[in-house]
């Protein structure tokens, strides 16, 4: 299947965000060796495709809830860069005023209302969340964003079960990149589904593949959140994560990671394959570089 | 005649729950109707009542959650030792939200956790860990005793940023009102003395009032602080009755090694109060509550414990006057069987 057929340029719109995040991302990267973003980071780099898809189905006053990987659901949903770049320097112009650094980010006017980084966490208060909605009659939907790790904690089966027995307008949003840090999943799991655990609440799940074209992410996703304002509905999205889990650096071989693996995935990434397609998203990627990096290098002096 | 604690809770909530229909009440079990605190209310507040699964870490954060999107929770965990499972999600998001925030999300809400005594609760069921929960950030820990302590709770903490825990004692339940007091949220002086100070929480206030009665027959005049906030620590009211006194003697309902009693004698030091004698702390007497009848006395406080240590303190000497207070106050221990609660405790007062 050539890639022209799997990613159609009708949904370029979505190509042109996902290669500026890239592009932020690796900017990131490339700054944080500096040592002046004085805290823990964890990069979506290789996760990254999907989010503008998810954030153009949000509506205002939606309220989303996130795990310590929260670049991701502030890139989804927030254009407010500067200030995602000003909190990671710790500056008082930062979305949390240098509170929380990467792993809190929030954006209130945007519906990233915390996140958590201890794992699981913000599936608890996401449901508080969602049983307001209810009990005042709002038309809001919660999303409560986790990982794969985080269906290993215990408060993953009472929130499923919770958000089922009341019926809650949330969406179980997991984000399945198959590594805790650098444990596989092959080793903490006996299987790597982790709709299963929907099954087990009779909530209703769907499952988006790896590298499953933009159509597909965009319809499954937009389905989803449609019945989510509805009922509690589980959706498992499957990624792989290219850099490391903490840090600035590609990630080929820590812990369970092997270089076989990283250069396939490297090779089937979504963004690596529509930069090999289109030339135009390689022109867009570049002047991004270039924006990005004059927006970080603007905050690399600021006094800490 | 008045009503009494758990009576009185459940007159509050029910009017918190009809004034404000914002707030929710949320109980495991909530038609058993919670030792009589929300007896029937589910049924007459059907869309502000909420089942709860047993799934308390959930639950707590559901509450705290629901708190920063204009709900009023109400939980209520039937022994505080279900709320230890619940820890990850009071300490990781309990206030920490209103922090990050400067205060845009906040969480009102309040926590109603029981702690068990009597009737062979034994080691699981009967610890009221105070001293844990004070160590939550921003977290306000009560232990009331007499109705109007619950009124004040149950009615304030809905003007609060953060969570409000509340350990209610099984046997406070029956507890009268106390009557001519006003409580404003601080600790406050219950029995008014001269020459030693107590400084108690929850059931230890009533047998302290006991004790003091024992006491005053002797012509001595015990001051008794019943200093239901526990955290954030407020010590103004011990200060100010033992700088009157110049003895102190605290009453820890749970450990007392880093506990309560302990920071309230530090705060009197720091604050230069001169004492006449060295203060005294007592607590439970060992790690666990055994369940048998036979193993009460190993850990609980009685007023033969209390009494000695106001002895040590007052420097009473006299073997006539030890022996008789002695006698009494293990009258007043053996007054009834030692693992249901005395009514001779509880009121009117």
């Amino acid at each position: 299947m050539s890639a022209n057929y799997l990613y159609p340029w009708k949904y370029s719109f979505y190509y042109k965000q996902a290669v500026k995040l890239r592009a932020l991302q690796e900017e990131l990267a490339g700054a944080y060796q500096y040592q002046r973003m004085r805290c823990p980071m964890h990069l979506s780099i290789g996760q990254e495709h999907w989010l503008p898809v998810f954030g153009s189905c949000m509506r205002k006053g939606d309220r989303i809830f996130s795990t310590h990987r929260s670049h991701s659901m502030y890139m989804a949903v927030s254009k407010r860069f500067e200030k995602l770049i000003a909190e990671l320097y710790g500056l008082k112009e930062g979305c949390l005023r240098g509170k929380g650094g990467s792993m809190h980010l929030k954006d209130l006017e945007s519906g990233l209302e915390s996140s958590t980084p201890i794992v699981g966490s913000s599936l608890g208060i996401s449901l508080g969340s969602a049983l307001a909605s209810k009990h005042l009659h709002q038309d809001v939907l919660t999303v409560t964003y986790f990982g794969d790790g985080a269906c290993e904690e215990g408060i993953l089966h009472e929130a499923l079960n919770l958000a089922s027995v009341h019926q809650l307008p949330i969406l179980f949003l997991c984000e399945n990149n198959m590594f805790s840090c650098n444990t596989s999943i092959d080793k903490r799991q006996p299987s790597n589904q982790m709709t299963r655990f929907a099954d087990a609440h009779c909530i209703h799940s769907i499952r988006i593949e790896y590298g499953a074209s933009f159509e597909s992410i965009h319809e499954k996703l937009r389905l989803a959140i449609q019945a989510a304002r509805k009922e509690p509905i589980f959706v498992e999205i499957n990624t792989f994560r290219l850099y490391e889990h903490c840090g600035h650096l590609p990630d080929p071989e820590q812990g369970d990671r092997s270089k076989f693996d990283y250069t396939d995935y490297c090779n089937r990434d979504p963004i690596n394959v529509l930069l090999r397609t289109y030339d135009e998203l390689v022109r867009e990627y570049k002047e991004s570089r270039g924006f990005y990096k004059s927006m970080i290098a603007s905050f690399q002096e600021a006094e800490i | 005649m008045a009503k009494n604690h758990a009576e009185s809770i459940r007159l509050a909530i029910l009017e918190f729950l009809e004034k404000k229909p914002e707030a929710i009440l949320m109980c495991e079990g909530i038609k058993d109707g919670f030792y009589g605190t929300i007896d029937g209310i589910s049924n007459l507040r059907p869309g502000q009542s909420v089942e709860l699964p047993c799934s308390e870490n959930a639950c707590v954060g559901m509450a705290l959650g629901s708190a920063s999107y204009g709900v009023l929770p109400i939980l209520c965990f039937q022994r505080v030792e279900f709320a230890l499972l619940a820890m990850e999600q009071l300490v990781n998001n309990g206030s920490k939200l209103s922090y990050l925030t400067d205060g845009e999300r906040t969480n009102p809400s309040l926590f109603r956790f029981v702690i068990g005594r009597g009737w062979g609760q034994g080691p699981s069921h009967s610890q009221s860990l105070e001293a844990l929960f004070a160590q939550i950030p921003e977290t306000r820990v009560f232990l009331p005793v007499f109705p109007e302590d619950s009124d004040y709770i149950i009615n304030s903490f809905c003007d609060e940023a953060s969570p409000t825990i509340s350990l209610e004692h099984r046997w406070i339940h029956y507890a009268q009102p106390r009557g001519a007091v006003t409580v404003s949220g601080s600790p406050y002086v219950v029995r008014k003395g001269e020459d030693c100070t107590i400084a108690a929480t929850s059931y230890n206030v009533l047998i302290a009032l006991k004790v003091a009665d024992i006491f005053a027959e002797h012509k001595v005049k015990i001051e008794v602080v019943n200093q239901f906030l526990v955290a954030p620590l407020n010590s103004n009211a011990v200060i100010a009755s033992t700088r009157k006194t110049g003895r102190l003697l605290t009453l820890d309902l749970g450990s007392k090694s880093i506990g309560l009693g302990k920071a309230l004698i530090a705060d009197c030091a720091i604050n230069g109060v001169r004492f006449e004698s060295k203060p005294l702390s007592l607590g439970c007497k060992s790690s666990f509550s055994g369940s048998s009848l036979r193993l009460v006395d190993d850990y609980y406080l009685t007023a033969q414990d209390i009494g000695d240590a106001l002895m040590s303190i007052m420097n009473v000497y006299d073997q006539i006057k030890r022996d008789a207070i002695l006698r009494e106050c293990a009258k007043l221990d053996n007054s009834t069987v030692k693992d249901v609660p005395s009514t001779s405790f509880t009121g009117p007062f």
